[in-house]
């Protein structure tokens, strides 16, 4: 396949990411206004999914809300003892898309759907399973082992999303679905975590076939790594970190998941990074992904890509915030075939425990062949989550 | 020395304390103690809302105890509580219990739990909490008198504010909470709270007091102390003549020359032992009191909040 077909079936994949995937916003900034890991609100310690105790009946209900006198909402407790815990995430989003030139879209769309079950075997080893609208689930064994008050180390074995970079749920950032980070890019295999604090080190032997293929029919595996480093200094918080998913042997599939003839190598790098004080939290990631597909000649058909995430979000008040997004994208800086850029502004109120209500903007520059059909794109989302 | 210098305050103040009338100011009305059943529902809404840091069996050491470092959470095993209205080294009543988990710890990740649970469930998990130390059962309620908060006075003049910032200083509050209260005193980095954990005295600068922002809350605060902290009660210490405060304290060298010759000309204007003990119980209860007053002032005026600490505040924090 030549450069300029790779750069045609990746801008008609990013158009149907674009008109099917819509944002969930992003939760590190949490982990990174607090100083804390991920896995201090989220079962599963790559962050994401079901909450845990302290996330569902601490943190949730009394971080989050804007907290109007007398209210006394709470979650749904549907624990039976300390065995089994339940959750669930729904996002419902209204999405008025409207092109430089021809037909927007004008559609409802449930975004998430998602059923949690964590089951305590004995203590530390817990069992999660995650049902995913659309047929997405996620089934996990987990290990936990703390060792002191600052080092723990886990195992995970099963069906999830590979741990890398900022695990951000608006899945149709750049920094996501474009380089296999999708809501349904799930794969099979092991990680294994280490929490040095301030250091988590994460590594993960995988099949490389994120999607619906259960088995991998190529004798190689993917392999994924990342390192964070987040901490406080006074009333600064910061982070760092890398991450690196290297599929040797690869799939039938391009860097964002789609199949495409012939096997691939696919690699994956890139930087994350942030810092928080008080009401302000900036977040950053810069990807670079390599796609190398067998054919006689490898260095012609190698492509490179690179995309980039900024954001700030301001918490005006607790439970109302502003956040302002600037993604940045080449999909092949070989042929210089285009770049893109993105903007979003929007807010974020959490009215009630339980319950987020969110309005964004966002518009699309498209530079080049690669980007021409999504320049002067606007989108105006509202959403509603509901989570417990 | 810090140690022996509180020792001997207690010890020249004993003698008052003795002759001070009985605290007994009624507080405020408390819901009624939960039945057997809502006992049971505190257990529960303990595993379910406090387990997680203070853990499963209060010893402070729930999963995610250590994740947010200092302060650590609350070990309830040992009886020690800072948020009292009772003396040093005594048990709290249940309403300081309801008190603290109902407005939470401002500063920590203690948070105010009276918007999200009712009186009686709040009342239940602080009956609960008492169920962790022996030492709840081994002394009653009844023998723990509340100290009497008198009523705040009105604002305090500039003159008040000297005399407040003056007691600031003899009173050694500035070893630990540093000169402009910013607690960086030249003790403040060697102090460590009962579990021999590295404490930070707070900065007073901020206006965000764990016990309370009103000027009831930080007069208990300063009255009481802060048990299992370094804070100690000033309650009876603030009651002795000037006999007692003669030594500076072995930091004294580091405080500026111009403050020094300041404090040390103040102490001499401070009555002497003897006149305060020839004062009548009420009087010389009224004369802690007013003293305290000051204090509590001149720390209430230190709080000062600019633009940048605008906006460097976490608006969700407790």
């Amino acid at each position: 396949m030549t450069r300029l077909a790779h750069a045609v079936a990746a801008t008609l994949a990013f158009i149907v990411v674009s008109l099917f995937a819509l944002p969930a916003w992003s939760l590190p900034r949490f982990a990174l206004r607090e100083g804390v890991p991920c896995s201090t609100c989220h079962v599963n310690p790559s962050g994401g999914g079901m909450r845990n105790a302290y996330g569902r009946y601490v943190y949730g209900p009394t971080r989050l809300p804007l907290g109007f006198p007398g209210s006394r909402e709470r979650a749904p407790q549907l624990d039976l003892g300390d065995t089994l815990a339940f959750g669930a995430d729904a996002r419902t989003a209204y999405i008025d898309q409207r092109p430089k030139t021809g037909e927007g879209l004008r559609t409802f769309f449930q975004m998430q759907a998602d059923l949690y079950v964590a089951a305590r075997v004995f203590d530390g080893l817990t069992l999660y399973y995650d049902q995913g609208a659309y047929g997405s689930f996620e089934a996990i064994a987990l290990y936990q082992k703390p060792l002191t008050d600052w080092a723990s180390v886990y195992v995970k074995a099963g069906r999830f999303m590979p741990t890398y970079g900022l695990r951000l749920e608006n899945h149709n950032l750049w920094i996501r679905q474009d380089i296999g980070y999708g809501p349904r890019d799930k794969e099979q295999g092991v990680e294994v975590g280490a929490q040095i604090a301030p250091f988590l080190v994460q590594v993960g032997l995988l099949n490389g076939v994120p999607g619906e293929r259960q088995l991998d029919d190529n004798k190689g595996k993917a392999f994924v790594a990342r390192v964070e480093a987040l901490g406080r200094l006074g009333p600064l918080r910061l982070m760092f970190g890398g991450s690196y998913y290297r599929n040797q042997t690869g799939v039938k599939s391009d860097a964002s998941g789609k199949t495409v003839d012939g096997r691939s190598n696919l690699w994956r790098a890139g930087l994350f990074g942030g810092a928080s004080l008080g009401r302000f939290t900036y977040l950053a990631e810069a990807d670079l992904v390599r796609l190398e597909p067998f054919s006689a000649n490898k260095t012609d058909s190698k492509s490179y890509s690179f995309q980039s995430h900024q954001e700030l979000d301001v918490l005006v008040v607790r439970g109302l915030e502003l956040t302002f997004n600037f993604e940045y994208r080449e999909p092949d800086l070989d042929t210089k075939s285009g770049s893109m850029r993105r903007v979003a502004l929007g807010f974020e109120v959490y009215p009630m425990p339980n319950l987020e209500l969110k309005a964004l903007y966002r518009h699309v520059w498209g530079k080049g062949p690669a980007s021409r059909s999504l320049d002067g794109l606007s989108e105006y989302i509202a959403m509603a989550h509901v989570f417990f | 020395m810090r140690i022996e210098w509180m020792v001997a305050a207690a010890t020249l103040s004993s003698a008052a304390a003795a002759m001070l009338p009985a605290c007994s100011t009624p507080q405020p009305a408390s819901p009624s103690s939960p039945s057997g059943a809502e006992a049971s529902d505190g257990k529960r809404l303990y595993e379910q809302r406090c387990a997680t840091c203070h853990g499963i069996h209060g010893d402070g050491r729930g999963p995610t105890a250590h994740v947010y470092g200092s302060p650590a959470p609350r070990d309830f095993t040992r009886g020690l509580y800072e948020f009292r209205t009772t003396d040093a080294g005594k048990l709290p009543v249940r309403a300081d219990l309801v008190r603290t988990i109902g407005q939470g710890i401002p500063g920590t990740t203690m948070p105010a739990w009276r918007s999200l649970l009712s009186p009686r469930e709040i009342e239940a998990i602080a009956q609960y909490i008492e169920s962790f130390s022996p030492r709840f059962a081994a002394e009653p309620e009844s023998a723990r008198a509340p100290i009497a908060i008198p009523p705040e006075p009105p604002p305090p003049s500039a003159t008040d504010l000297e005399v407040g910032r003056m007691f600031y200083f003899t009173f050694r509050c500035w070893e630990c909470h540093g000169v402009y209260g910013e607690g960086d005193g030249p003790a403040a980095a060697t102090l460590a709270d009962e579990w021999k954990r590295p404490i930070r005295p707070a900065d007073l600068t901020r206006g965000v007091y764990k016990s309370g922002a009103t000027g009831a809350d930080l007069y208990r605060t300063i009255a009481t102390g802060l048990d299992g902290t370094p804070m100690p009660t000033f309650r009876l210490a603030v009651v002795v003549g000037k006999e007692g405060l003669a030594d500076l304290g072995k930091h004294i060298d580091k405080l500026d020359p111009a403050i020094r010759a300041k404090v040390t000309a103040f102490v001499q204007t401070l009555p002497t032992d003897e006149q305060i003990f020839a004062l009548s119980d009420p009087d010389r209860a009224k004369f802690g009191e007013r003293r305290l007053w000051l204090l509590t002032g001149y720390v209430k005026s230190l709080a000062h909040r600019g633009v940048f600490d605008w906006l460097s505040h976490d608006p969700s924090a407790p």
